[in-house]
């Protein structure tokens, strides 16, 4: 294939992610000022925000393929629809950032605002916008990652007999692998990593120059080792690390916490346009419910009645993909806690090593994978015929989420304070004690944001390996049981309804073991595990 | 200027101890022991931010060529301007910092670690919050092999030591500053430690506390039931300094040096109402106020 159509499909796809993450941040904007001027609208836009961003973006998937492929149908569908998907993977963490930024800007900034008898639109531009930027741009590396992890297997899927795609690089890697065709997929991995790295380093210089121009804060220049925790806020917004592990780790913790610290705050007056927010909040939830009713009503009775009947089957497979989820988290806790604390106590390394990790954290992992499968298949199968496929799904779902961890522990490990690193060199203490009774206590916060990280995100590595046909043009990777195995089959069979039964069951059980599991630790993080209270400095 | 007991210091840096000068009332040792601590031609070194990537700026010293020797029973404080390096000294003296040059020798063995036998008290007061005031002072002996009995006493005979027994079980956001301090205090006591480096201390609390806290440490720190040599004290309140210490080594200039040692022999417990102190006092701020020698150079 014409090279140049490989690099133009590159440049689409690339171009693609911009303008949706351009829209996230435009309606980011716009959403924050509306949540500060208006009360009703803050109180029901950050609860439905945290909802949203806990529930994985392809349990979207059935009710975009009903909305968009159906109703819109043509290429114009399949557009909106990879365009929502993609959405969904960024919005939430552009969104919370705009959100907390606009609810953070210091009271004597806003009274100087208030002073000089600027305008609504002027504060907006001249004082909101600017202090979000340095928080928007900590964000983006992140957001550019897991659009084009989600874009690379979006932008061509099957339901039934119809094979829907839009123009891109994930177009054309599906269709090298389907032919076998591995000089092309070769070239197209290349021109992915050169967009990649290009991007990279583009946001790490961007997040710099906008902390330089923009934050408020300076982070203090400290040669010693003390100085590391001061300049983590500097190195979380610089480097900010893949997936959501830096958004995610303060939306839970700190829109609560930002919305009660606000109401007490006199000052910021709430003037008209509050309605407006809410019209856009009813109208969101109109759609919403307007996209389930017409899912439910386009599935006959009968249909429905033998869902229910499948119903225990499906949480079975629920469950084992539960199982599935357990064993790559621990795989990552472990591999995080290790590597994490080397790298963290280990500068001149962590200077080389972690850079090349967040690249690599940012290539998407479903357009090598086939790669690894071809290369190892003939191996794997013959040596371990009865578990090879379940190998495959679980490296798979790891490469998917890994990163989410291990760079949540990094940052946790850089934010303990120098003092307490010096009490630990003071006492001589072991690796285990250290681990033990100091890093893992002070990182645990941090360990809660990334382990939900990790398994939101395991969530989309098991949805692609746990059925991928034709994965390498000649075989298929399936799994015995899963849930997004389910869910795979049912949509390539052309069984929508199926499909998004298991969604909507799987919503639920996220959201339940988001409201058990992760607020409950994360409370218990903020309650007893808060290692800036360590240092006292009245 | 005898009666003060001021000198320049001469090359070695430290002025050897006459132990009838002092009139602490501390025992003194006929057996000579090896001092506690000394730094040996200290330097260090730091890349201040280069104009470009590709031409950084050369390393500047933040002090050079410091030479500090310890006695047993002593309270050596270290003042200067703010910058100077004080804290950066102090921790090349504890080895958490690699100095650029020279050494530092424990009791007559040169040390290239952070060792239990230096204990190092922080300015912003570091306990663990997790761990109740207990489980902080027994953290120190985690790396001794002791059974957790053992421990447990040690622990708590050290948190007796400090006042704080009834505190044991609490946890450090329970507590005051002072309280909190006294934490690291116990924590730092129980690992036996010959030396103590203290970190301006007390700048962190009101000054009614602060003062408590200063009789308390002076006695505390010298108390038979601990281990202690010798303790440097590095502080910017020159009223604490004359109340705590036995030796006042004077740092400035860009790098900075010892430039004068101030022995203090005024009997403790010292009150500021009395003429000596402010004499010192005196000295002391005019010494700090004195332009550095590369200012009067150029």
């Amino acid at each position: 294939m014409d090279l140049w159509l490989i690099a133009l499909a590159t440049l689409v796809t690339v171009g693609r992610i911009w303008l949706l993450i351009g829209l996230a941040v435009l309606s980011g904007w716009g959403l924050a000022y509306l949540c500060i001027r208006s009360r009703s609208f803050e109180s029901a836009f950050v609860p439905v925000v945290n909802v949203l961003e806990s529930i994985p973006v392809l349990a979207f998937l059935p009710i975009v393929l009903v909305v968009f492929v159906s109703r819109i149908g043509g290429p114009a569908g399949v557009e909106v629809a990879v365009d929502f998907l993609v959405f969904d993977a960024v919005a939430w963490n552009i969104w919370i950032g705009a959100y907390q930024s606009f609810k953070t800007v210091p009271e004597n900034l806003f009274e100087v605002g208030e002073n000089y008898r600027l305008g609504q639109l002027r504060m907006l531009w001249h004082l909101y916008i600017p202090h979000s930027v340095p928080r928007i741009s900590s964000n983006l590396l992140s957001s550019f990652a897991d659009a084009f992890f989600y874009i690379s297997v979006s932008e061509v899927f099957a339901v039934g007999i119809h094979t829907y795609s839009t123009f891109g690089i994930g177009t054309l890697v599906t269709g090298f692998l389907a032919t076998s065709n591995y000089g092309d997929l070769a070239w197209a991995l290349f021109f992915i990593g050169v967009a990649v790295v290009l991007v990279s380093l583009a946001l790490t210089e961007f997040a710099q120059y906008s902390v330089a121009k923009y934050g408020v804060d300076t982070p203090e220049e400290i040669a010693r080792r003390a100085g590391w925790g001061r300049r983590v806020e500097g190195w979380r917004r610089v480097l900010g690390g893949p997936g959501r592990l830096v958004s995610s780790r303060v939306t839970r913790s700190q829109l609560a916490a930002i919305a009660a610290e606000e109401s007490g705050r006199p000052g910021r007056r709430r003037r008209a346009g509050g309605w407006i927010g809410i019209g856009l909040l009813l109208l969101f939830g109109a759609a919403i419910l307007y996209g389930s009713v017409d899912l439910v009503r386009s599935v006959p009775g009968a249909e429905w009645r033998a869902l229910f009947a499948e119903t225990p089957f499906l949480l079975y497979s629920m469950g084992v993909d539960y199982l599935r989820v357990g064993i790559v988290t621990v795989a990552a806790l472990l591999l995080s806690i290790t590597l994490g604390y080397f790298l963290a106590t280990r500068r001149p390394t962590s200077r080389v090593v972690t850079p090349v990790l967040q690249v690599v954290a940012s290539y998407p992992v479903p357009t090598y994978f086939p790669l690894v499968f071809a290369a190892t298949f003939s191996f794997l199968s013959a040596a371990i015929p009865w578990g090879y496929a379940e190998i495959y799904i679980l490296v798979l779902a790891f490469l998917s989420c890994f990163y989410y961890l291990f760079f949540d522990f990094w940052i946790g490990v850089q934010a303990i304070p120098g003092e307490f690193w010096e009490v630990m060199d003071n006492h001589e203490l072991g690796y285990f004690t250290r681990m033990r009774r100091v890093i893992l206590p002070a990182t645990f916060p941090y360990i809660v944001t990334g382990i939900s990280s990790t398994v939101n995100s395991c969530w989309a590595g098991l949805e692609i390996g746990e059925f991928w046909p034709n994965i390498d043009g000649t075989h298929s990777l399936v799994a015995g049981v899963g849930m997004m195995k389910y869910i795979g089959v049912n949509l390539a069979s052309g069984n929508v309804a199926g499909a998004a039964w298991v969604s909507l069951l799987f919503g639920i059980v996220v959201l339940v073991y988001g409201l058990l599991f992760t607020r409950n630790l994360m409370d218990l993080a903020r309650r007893k595990y808060v290692v800036e209270e360590g240092v006292y400095a009245a | 200027m005898d009666r003060i007991g001021l000198r320049e210091v001469n090359a070695t840096g430290s002025t050897p101890r006459n132990e009838g000068t002092f009139g602490t009332g501390r025992p003194s040792h006929p057996v000579p022991r090896p001092a506690p601590l000394v730094g040996e031609g200290l330097s260090f070194t730091f890349s201040p931010p280069g104009r470009s990537r590709k031409a950084p700026a050369p390393r500047k010293f933040v002090f050079q060529d410091v030479n500090i020797q310890t006695h047993p029973d002593e309270l050596v404080a270290i003042v200067g301007p703010t910058g100077t390096g004080k804290s950066t000294l102090l921790r090349c003296l504890g080895r958490f910092l690699a100095p650029a040059t020279g050494r530092v020798l424990l009791q007559g063995k040169e040390i290239t670690r952070p060792s239990s036998r230096i204990a190092l008290i922080h300015q912003s007061i570091a306990t663990f919050p997790w761990m109740t005031a207990l489980e902080n002072v027994k953290l120190a002996l985690k790396c001794k092999d002791i059974s957790e009995g053992e421990s447990e006493t040690i622990a708590r005979r050290m948190l007796r030591l400090v006042g704080l027994q009834e505190m044991a079980q609490h946890y450090p956001k329970e507590m005051s500053g002072g309280m909190r301090q006294k934490i690291a205090i116990a924590r730092a006591l129980a690992a036996e430690p010959a030396v103590l480096l203290m970190d301006e201390p007390f700048v962190h609390l009101d000054e009614l506390t602060a003062a408590a806290l200063r009789r308390e440490i002076y006695s505390l720190v010298f108390n038979p039931a601990t281990t202690l040599q010798s303790v440097v004290l590095v502080s910017h309140n020159l009223h604490e300094v004359v109340e705590l210490a036995d030796r006042v080594l004077v740092m400035v200039g860009s790098p900075a040096r010892i430039v004068e040692e101030v022995r203090i022999t005024m009997p403790h417990p010292r009150s500021y109402r009395d003429p000596p102190f402010y004499e010192y006092l005196d000295h002391l701020t005019g010494r700090l106020e004195q332009p550095s020698p590369e200012v009067l150079k150029a």
